[in-house]
């Protein structure tokens, strides 16, 4: 009964907190929100519409069809200088990218010689520069395609006026040119049919992925989660072990008991707090139209990365002076972590030695952790729980040689 | 078998040692404890004192060598017969004192009525009138004292640890907070607190024990403290300024004649003797040096003044 009393005074203490300390309370509930919303505008960058300035110096009927494109709203720009106008408004973020159609744009075209855009922007911006040109690479395919379209049915209208000069004087080649004529009659012919995407793109790469697209909607969670939960949780769970100890509480819980009931109850609390954390993402990625197989294999992943969070977070809490060494600690630690976890970068591009330490990374096994959970339901094996308990006996062990700081 | 039926100490602690990083704080510190008994550790600053209290109060629980029994246990099986009052005033500010009590008293594994029933009965002794729904944080500074007190009490220990009390206290509130150690000590409670008020210690306390380098010097009652030291009188002059040379030639001849220089400053002396004869033999010696004597006063030594002697 003692035991349980004290358990539960424990969990009920953290819980006071959070409702009572209202920073902390819009903290723990506001960095998931904003963080999973946003995560959510990252991973449909589709929805989102360029703005384009654009310098037509050729003002003709074709150079007004480049400027259809559904996602990038248009805007054309008549002053002198044009192209100078551009690189300004695109520094001083009026515009996201600019276009400069040359003069002879159509003519060119029409005399089937090569034509040339020109695209400008920010090169500073390496991962909005990304999304420009694979934006405009698709918007351009499209326009593209109609032209060559064009020029195909131009071709083949004067292919089928060839053909009608040649049947006039067909009968009259003589019969050692014959042979010559078959030739030409296919080559005709071979023109006649020429597919408008093979001129585009004469040799067509397909992908075939090993699961549905549809498994890619889903997979924004894999990521979303526990990037939210490493940094939210390493950050409270440090600072809640500082507060325990600044005011005394510790000292309290070490003069009265062993310290283990104290740990196991904020364990617990930190995995409720990360299972609201999920209920929040999962909420705002439903709310967009994902929807997931709901199981208890979800409990699981909910108890993987909350207590392995946690304890980690208690480790620099014991090991920190005070909050701004814990929060510095919690930040020093996720940001490599972030960035080593293949979220930002692929993992193989890196040299060897640092896809060694991808692979010890903790942030990366809670990625796949969360990965084989949410996607395909399947349970991992049991090495979180080997961990776990590693990172319990150490942070249990900082609390009997904790010594206060004071 | 019959040793199970014996009254068992409610504390003894044995051969403490402990050190931090390379420095050794603590060797052999040993103790026990009776039943209603005020025991006070004393000793200078980094004497080791707060140390040994946080050892006996399982603060520090491992990495020290030698026993602690609590009722003749196991400390780890007694630790809830201990209360420890901890030096920093310890209370989650931002929680009323409603909360704090409820909340602490279920960390020590009692329900929330029966804290704040214990609450009550505590904040009456110590004079605490305050409204429990204002946060800790709005109370005086000899209030938030109280209160830790009584946040330490709430389980009802048998052996209470205190860990310089009277800190920042005015004499009202010490006289209050000796006055509830009187009441506890009349409930059979055993307490071990160290402190610096040594003349007030000096009134309540049955034992002292005094560190010095992380050992124990003394341990017992004042009147074997002055048989150790050999001062039973205080002999206070105001002298002339005398020379180095003089004054090396009085400390070869307090030493010869077993005499301590408690203190000496410019035209200031205060002596520790054992005898009205062996003032008398202080007083020719600085005459025959030639030394001039003002104002005199001879006569009993309080405790801050023998503690100045085992320096």
């Amino acid at each position: 009964m003692k035991l349980l009393n004290r358990f539960f005074g424990y969990l009920k203490k953290d819980f006071y907190l959070v409702y009572k300390r209202k920073k902390f309370f819009y903290l723990f509930l506001g960095i998931p929100l904003i963080l999973a919303l946003l995560f959510n505008f990252f991973l449909n960058p589709v929805s989102y519409k360029l703005n384009a300035g654009v310098c037509d110096l050729d003002k003709s009927s074709l150079s007004r069809n480049v400027l259809t494109a559904d996602n990038i709203n248009f805007k054309i720009l008549n002053e002198e200088n044009c192209t100078e106008l551009l690189k300004r408004k695109i520094i001083l973020k009026e515009i996201d990218f600019g276009i400069v159609i040359p003069k002879n744009f159509e003519e060119e075209i029409n005399n089937l010689k090569q034509s040339h855009l020109k695209v400008i922007y920010d090169n500073t911006d390496v991962t909005f520069s990304n999304l420009i040109s694979w934006k405009v690479d698709a918007e351009m395919y499209r326009f593209k395609r109609r032209v060559i379209d064009e020029i195909n049915k131009n071709l083949k209208e004067d292919i089928s006026v060839v053909e009608k000069s040649y049947s006039v004087f067909k009968d009259y080649i003589p019969s050692s040119l014959k042979n010559k004529a078959t030739d030409f009659e296919k080559n005709l012919k071979n023109i006649k049919e020429l597919d408008t995407e093979f001129i585009l793109n004469p040799i067509w790469t397909s992908k075939e992925p090993i699961y549905e697209e549809k498994i890619k909607e889903k997979a924004g969670i894999v990521y979303v989660f526990p990037i939210i939960s490493l940094i939210t949780i390493l950050m409270l769970s440090s600072i809640s072990i500082i507060y325990d100890r600044k005011n005394g509480f510790l000292t309290r819980v070490k003069s009265n008991s062993f310290g283990l009931t104290y740990l196991l109850a904020k364990v617990l609390f930190f995995v409720i707090l990360v299972f609201v954390q999920f209920l929040i993402v999962l909420s705002i990625f439903f709310f967009n139209g994902i929807k997931y197989d709901l199981s208890l294999n979800f409990l699981v992943l909910v108890l993987a990365v909350g207590i392995l969070n946690c304890l980690t977070g208690f480790i620099i809490g014991f090991l920190s002076e005070n909050e701004g060494i814990a929060v510095l600690f919690s930040l020093i630690i996720s940001f490599p972590l972030m960035l080593i976890s293949g979220i930002f970068y692929p993992v193989q591009t890196l040299p060897k030695i640092v896809q060694y330490l991808f692979l010890i990374n903790p942030l990366s096994y809670q990625i796949s952790l969360s990965k084989s959970i949410i996607l395909f339901n399947q349970l991992p094996k049991k090495d979180w729980v080997y961990l776990s308990i590693l990172l319990f006996l150490i942070s249990f062990w900082l609390l009997k040689r904790d010594k206060l700081f004071k | 078998m019959f040793d199970f039926f014996k009254s068992k100490k409610p504390v003894e602690a044995e051969k403490i040692r402990f050190s931090y990083s390379e420095k050794e704080v603590l060797r052999d510190i040993s103790l026990s404890l009776k039943k209603g008994e005020i025991v006070c550790v004393v000793g200078k600053s980094g004497s080791g004192k707060s140390t040994f209290l946080k050892i006996l109060a399982g603060i520090i629980s491992i990495g020290y060598e030698g026993k602690i029994k609590i009722f003749g246990k196991p400390k780890f099986f007694e630790k809830s017969k201990v209360g420890f009052v901890p030096q920093e005033i310890s209370f989650i500010p931002d929680l009323s004192i409603e909360d704090n009590i409820k909340l602490i008293g279920l960390s020590y594994g009692i329900s929330e009525k029966k804290s704040l029933e214990r609450a009550e009965e505590l904040f009456k002794f110590l004079k605490i009138e305050e409204n429990l729904k204002k946060k800790p944080t709005e109370l005086s500074g000899g209030q938030k004292v109280r209160l830790n007190i009584v946040l330490s009490m709430l389980h009802d220990p048998s052996i209470i640890i205190l860990d310089e009390p009277f800190v920042g206290l005015d004499f009202e509130n010490r006289r209050l907070l000796w006055h509830f150690l009187e009441k506890l000590r009349k409930k059979e409670k055993s307490i071990v607190l160290t402190s610096h008020l040594l003349n007030e210690v000096q009134e309540h306390a049955d034992k002292l024990v005094i560190l010095r380098n992380g050992k124990v010097f003394f341990n017992g009652n004042i009147k074997k403290l002055k048989e150790k030291l050999k001062i039973n009188f205080i002999y206070e002059i105001r002298i002339s300024k005398i020379s180095s040379e003089k004054y090396e030639k009085l400390k070869k001849f307090c030493i010869y004649k077993d005499i301590k220089i408690m203190d000496f400053y410019e035209n200031y002396a205060m002596f520790g003797v054992q005898s009205e004869k062996e003032k008398e033999i202080l007083l020719n010696y600085l005459k025959n040096i030639d030394i001039n004597i003002g104002e005199k006063s001879f006569r009993e030594p309080n405790l801050d003044e023998i503690f100045l002697s085992t320096e």
